[in-house]
């Protein structure tokens, strides 16, 4: 009986000991945060800042040197086509330096004396004149008696032929002289600001918005100036510079989620254009890289976003890959075993460590292509001591 | 020839043989006595010699009272500073923090480049070298580096570092190994724990920095010595006046500078684990000695009886068996102090580790030892006199009688009627302890204070399991983050995306501030986070995700309780960087979080606030595993990448910390823990034997065997060492809360945890020690002399 009872006793005794080693050396489910594999869409998107761009733009300049009045536009004035934008006042003369003056004025005294020289050529041009001409009366009197010879005759004609000519070059060279004194004299003009009343007006070649003025104030520009930029900001679009390895996979036709401009919601682009050529730029993190511009048309609803103007900033996402419908698992889930992405996958309370193979990733979500299925409950962020085989809990 | 004999009192001869013929409960309790000892040794005289060292170390070196760090200031307005009243000397220096390419690394590490003047000694902070020589002022690609990390490296002068100054590739060549009192711990801003191989400071000429950093005639970091009797809060505020036009970031004393204020905390703990850990240690002692002692007394009944007959009085029979506690807490004390001597030796080389003095002058100061022997003895007297005095003020004539006989009374439980289907030698049991319910629970007690010390002991792993979880695998789930010299635009969230094997991007945005409620202030650094963010999170001590509001700040619990705000309460924000505004800001919730002094703020509000676009101070990258050396390669030739932190390779730093560590903690505490009950257990179990030897021998000579009278004997003791498992549990568990809430601070305040492993890890070794004491006074009782019990008398 009381071998029984002792051998109870130790039975007991050697139980609760065991139950204790036991409960010492058994490994306690890891907490771990769940998610589930999911068939859904998925979107592959290249992200990159962008700028708007009114699509059509004008610079207007003036078309020659003068001096350009008050540009009364403002930005965001709206002008339509053919009102004026600038008005442009004909050059002032240059101011003269004494010597300069000193000069003109000798050049003035020299072209006064060149006017008399050449008056008193014209008075001695007709005073031959009048000679030839009674030298002829008097041949044809002698010839109408034939006291003279038809020679003398001729010689007489052309005599007065000749002198009128010399009068006339001489009028000609009084008219030339008088002609220089005016240079000479305009010379030594006032500068004046009106320059002789010459006005431009410039217009607006289209129906648009001021974007930019260059000049506000009145000055004097020279020819080609720029005056103000003109453009219609109802067709913007949108200028986003992809790094060339990015821009290789964009084409015409995708479509483009733009966000970050400043509204409610994201509004809906489409890739026009991807610029052939690159260009170099220094990165946010100060490394050369080769850039590309895509040029981006919003084809959404333009009312919900009238106050885009030109050269605001925006986010474009441009989804270069897009699936309805297929297996995703998010990117915190994925770790490497080995060379293959693998994700420990929830079967029976513990966790096994399942191989994959992804198809697209996005900074989000991955593709799954072989190794799981929709509904797999997997483990996100997995801490470092889990192990294949192990209990896990969900964390609540 | 005759042997000299020692002139011995009689007296003291008789306590000798006395001591002697209990020997291994002596031996029991000086060995609880010699562990408390060993603590208290151990603990306090590296508190001693650090403190020593220290204050020596700071003055040779200069260690400046007052620092400061600003964006540019002109070198004139040093004398400025020097003019406010109250400063001593003052030293301005250029001071910045750089990326580093260390062969061997594949990271990116980190550096902090301090300026020497060239030529000279700077005038405060001094650098010791300890190898190699000064930089050649014709060269100013020299520096001397901080020894830990050329240790951590096996660098030595000649050997070169690639540094990233300012967006330029430079080859710093090391021709000196050097320490500095402020860096006597080094660690990076942020980290938990210091990281030598990640993390070094260089001392490099003043003119190359200078040139290097645009700084020429100016400076970024100030340091200076108060003069005594100087108000350091005053000169603290004039200094921040005088730098605040320079981009000033607050001026701070030494008290808040990271490594003296890691010294002073480390110090306070020693000191606190030094006073609290022996006492629990001699408490026992004092108890089993007590117990010893009352039973030895009564044994010695008919020897006092005769004693005070012959003449001997009360005050000399009375310190004749005080001395025989204190002859065993003398004993044990004296080993104490060698061991303590011994392990505080290996304490101080470990915190050579992590502190690093130019020599850590260890020593048991006579003061330690002294008090150490002076404490245990006056524990061992308290625990003795209550029984000596009862003993010795018994008449003579009393006392040469027998005892009377203990009451005779059916137990507790025989008296409800369960025990009719109970063992006899339960039946014994029950009311053994039941007729001594006071000592009874005692040793349960001491037994549970054993059990106490290993589940605090072992809690620590559980703690540091949890801290973990927490810090590496919930809230910071990111696998790289990288931080940008200054705010950068969005431009370099894509550009950081690109770069190469990122997964995902998640941007932030750091702005360091001064946030003032009242008089109350406290300069820290804002993070902006992304609000659905999954890779970096804030995360509440309890394990719950705070998401971070649309508005409104979400501060630490403990920056709460400094600034004297609730959410719904406003703080002013003043921004320490850039146009510096300052704007009042809601506390929208306060978090119980572990580490730091943290305030967290949706980046968006953020951005408002600064009414800035979507700048970016850092970003958090998961990364693919494959392309992380590609990627680090790429990030130590960034010139706007300021520093690169690798969640993997800090948590492999911590976990080998720890580990190298924890396997000493263990075995400590599994040791005193066996000590602790081994003893208590033994002395009780030797105590009982002592009083019922007759009985039992009785039971033997009617024919019990020898098992169940062991049972019977070793039965109290199963039940006692039962009882205590789960109120040693609730009294460590108790403690261990206790102690983490006392050790709550500013930097950490760690969540108190214990698995039910670690428990069921204490309770076995706590059966286990009382299991083997039970052998040994087992073997006693087997070879118990049984006609010899029978006859005695009493």
């Amino acid at each position: 009986m009381t071998r029984l009872r002792r051998s109870r006793g130790l039975l007991l005794g050697l139980t609760a000991l065991g139950a204790l080693v036991a409960v010492a050396l058994w490994p306690s489910a890891v907490t771990v945060d769940l998610t589930t594999v999911t068939r859904g869409p998925l979107s592959v998107t290249i992200d990159e800042d962008g700028d708007t761009r009114v699509h059509h733009r004008f610079v207007v300049s003036a078309p020659l040197a003068g001096r350009v009045e008050r540009i009364d536009l403002d930005p965001g004035d709206t002008v339509t086509q053919g009102a004026p934008v600038a008005r442009l006042h004909a050059e002032p003369a240059q101011f003269l330096d004494a010597r300069s003056r000193a000069e003109a004025a000798a050049a003035m005294e020299a072209a006064r004396g060149l006017v008399g020289r050449a008056r008193a050529d014209e008075q001695r041009a007709r005073a031959a004149l009048d000679l030839a001409t009674a030298d002829l009366a008097r041949e044809e009197a002698l010839d109408a008696s034939g006291l003279t010879t038809r020679q003398a005759l001729d010689t007489r004609k052309s005599g007065v032929a000749t002198a009128r000519e010399a009068l006339n070059a001489a009028g000609f060279a009084v008219a030339a002289a008088t002609a220089d004194l005016e240079r000479a004299r305009a010379r030594l003009l006032p500068a004046s600001l009106d320059g002789g009343g010459r006005t431009i007006t410039v217009t607006s070649p289209v129906d648009g918005v001021v974007l930019k003025r260059f000049l506000d104030s009145e000055s004097v520009v020279p020819a080609g100036a720029k005056l103000v930029e003109l453009g219609d900001p109802r067709h913007v679009e949108i200028v986003a510079d992809l790094l060339s390895s990015d821009a290789v996979r964009v084409r015409p036709g995708m479509r483009v989620a733009l966000t970050e401009w400043g509204g409610d919601r994201a509004m809906g682009g489409v890739v026009e254009r991807v610029e052939p050529s690159g260009f170099t730029k220094v990165s946010a993190l100060g490394v050369e890289e080769q850039r590309v511009n895509v040029i981006i048309d919003v084809d959404d609803d333009r009312a919900a976003w009238t106050a885009m103007g030109d050269g605001f900033r925006v986010e474009v996402a441009i989804t270069v890959w897009h699936a309805d419908d297929v297996v995703t698992l998010p990117t915190g889930a994925l770790f490497r075993d080995g060379t293959d992405w693998a994700v420990f996958a929830i079967a029976d309370g513990r966790a096994r460590l399942t191989r994959l193979t992804l198809g697209h990733r996005t900074p989000l979500a991955a593709e799954v292509t072989a190794g799981l299925d929709a509904g797999a409950r997997v483990v996100v962020h997995p801490p470092d001591t889990l192990a294949d085989g192990d209990r896990v809990t969900p964390r609540q | 020839m005759v042997r000299p004999r020692l002139h011995l009192r009689a007296l003291t001869r008789k306590l000798l043989r006395d001591v002697w013929e209990m020997k291994s409960q002596a031996l029991a309790i000086a060995v609880v006595v010699a562990a408390g000892v060993t603590m208290f040794v151990t603990y306090l005289s590296n508190f001693d010699s650090l403190v020593r060292t220290l204050s020596r170390y700071y003055e040779r070196q200069q260690f400046a009272d007052v620092f400061a760090g600003a964006t540019r200031a002109p070198g004139p307005l040093a004398a400025r500073i020097g003019a406010i009243p109250g400063v001593d000397i003052v030293d301005t220096r250029v001071v910045a923090d750089v990326t580093l390419d260390v062969t061997g690394l594949d990271e990116p590490a980190n550096g902090r480049l301090v300026s020497l003047p060239s030529p000279g000694a700077p005038a405060l902070n001094r650098v010791l070298l300890r190898r190699g020589t000064w930089p050649d002022p014709a060269r100013p690609d020299d520096v001397v580096a901080s020894e830990v990390f050329c240790e951590a490296h096996g660098f030595g002068p000649g050997d070169r570092v690639a540094a990233i100054v300012n967006g330029r590739r430079r080859q710093l060549t090391i021709v000196g190994v050097g320490i500095s009192p402020e860096y006597v711990y080094s660690i990076r801003p942020g980290d938990l724990f210091p990281d030598n191989r990640r993390f070094g400071v260089f001392w490099m000429q003043r003119a190359a920095l200078a040139a290097a950093f645009d700084m020429e005639g100016g400076f970024n970091d100030v340091a200076l010595t108060l003069a005594a009797g100087a108000s350091s809060d005053d000169v603290v505020a004039r200094l921040d006046r005088l730098l605040e036009p320079y981009g000033g970031r607050g001026a701070y004393t030494r008290a808040l500078q990271v490594s003296a204020w890691t010294i002073e905390n480390e110090l306070t703990q020693l000191r606190m684990f030094g006073l609290v850990t022996p006492a629990i240690f001699l408490s026992v002692a004092a108890f089993i000695l007590h117990i010893a002692l009352t039973r030895a007394l009564a044994l010695q009944r008919g020897q006092i009886a005769a004693l005070k007959a012959l003449g001997y009085g009360n005050r000399t029979i009375g310190w004749h068996y005080v001395q025989w506690a204190l002859v065993i807490a003398a004993a044990g004390a004296l080993a104490g102090v060698a061991g303590g001597a011994w392990l505080g030796a290996k304490m101080a080389d470990l915190y050579n580790e992590f502190f690093r003095f130019p020599m850590l002058d260890y020593r048991v100061s006579p003061g330690v030892a002294l008090w150490s022997v002076l404490g245990s003895l006056a524990v061992a007297a308290a625990g003795a006199l209550a029984a000596v005095s009862r003993a010795v003020a018994v008449p003579p004539a009393d006392a040469m009688r027998p005892d009377a006989p203990a009451r005779y009374r059916p137990s507790l439980i025989e008296r409800l009627g369960v025990a009719r289907r109970l063992p006899q030698a339960a039946r014994m049991v029950l009311r053994t302890l039941e007729r001594q319910p006071v000592r009874a629970l005692l040793s349960m007690l001491g037994i549970a204070a054993a059990g106490a010390v290993l589940v605090i002991g072992l809690s620590f792993i559980d703690v540091m399991d949890v801290l973990i979880d927490e810090q590496f695998m919930q809230a910071m789930r990111q696998d790289v983050t990288v931080t940008f010299v200054g705010p950068r635009s969005a431009d370099a969230v894509h550009a950081a995306a690109r770069l190469p094997g990122v997964m995902a991007v998640e941007p932030q945005r750091v702005v360091p501030v001064r946030l003032r409620a009242g008089a109350r202030h406290r300069t820290l650094a804002i993070i902006g986070l992304t609000p659905d963010a999954s890779l970096q999170r804030v995360v509440a001590r309890s394990g719950a995700v705070i998401p971070v509001p649309p508005a409104g700040l979400v501060l630490s619990r403990v920056l709460g309780d400094v600034l004297g705000v609730t959410p719904g309460d406003s703080v002013r924000v003043e921004v320490l960087e850039g146009a510096r505004p300052a704007f009042d800001v809601p506390v929208a919730a306060l978090v119980d979080d572990s580490m730091g002094v943290q305030a967290y703020m949706a980046r968006d509000a953020l951005h408002a606030l600064l009414r800035e676009g979507r700048t970016v101070s850092s970003t958090a990258l998961k990364v693919d595993p494959r392309d992380l050396a590609q990627l680090h390669l790429t990030l130590k030739a960034l010139p706007a990448v300021a520093g690169v932190a690798v969640r993997e390779a800090t948590l492999r730093n911590f976990r080998q910390t720890m580990a190298e560590h924890m396997n000493l903690i263990i075995a400590f505490n599994v040791g005193f823990a066996a000590i602790i009950a081994f003893g208590v257990v033994y002395n009780a179990a030797r105590v009982s034997l002592s009083e019922r030897s007759r009985e039992l021998a009785s039971l033997r000579v009617l024919g019990f065997t020898r098992d169940e009278v062991g049972r019977i004997l070793l039965g109290e003791l199963a039940v006692l060492t039962l009882l205590s498992l789960p109120v040693g549990a609730v009294i460590g568990y108790g403690l261990g809360l206790f102690i983490m809430t006392i050790f709550n601070n500013e930097v950490y305040r760690l969540p108190f945890a214990i698995t039910a492993q670690s428990i069921a890890w204490s309770w076995l070794t706590v059966v286990g020690a009382a299991a083997l004491s039970s052998i040994a006074v087992r073997r006693r009782l087997d070879r118990l002399d049984l006609i010899a019990v029978l006859k005695s008398r009493e």
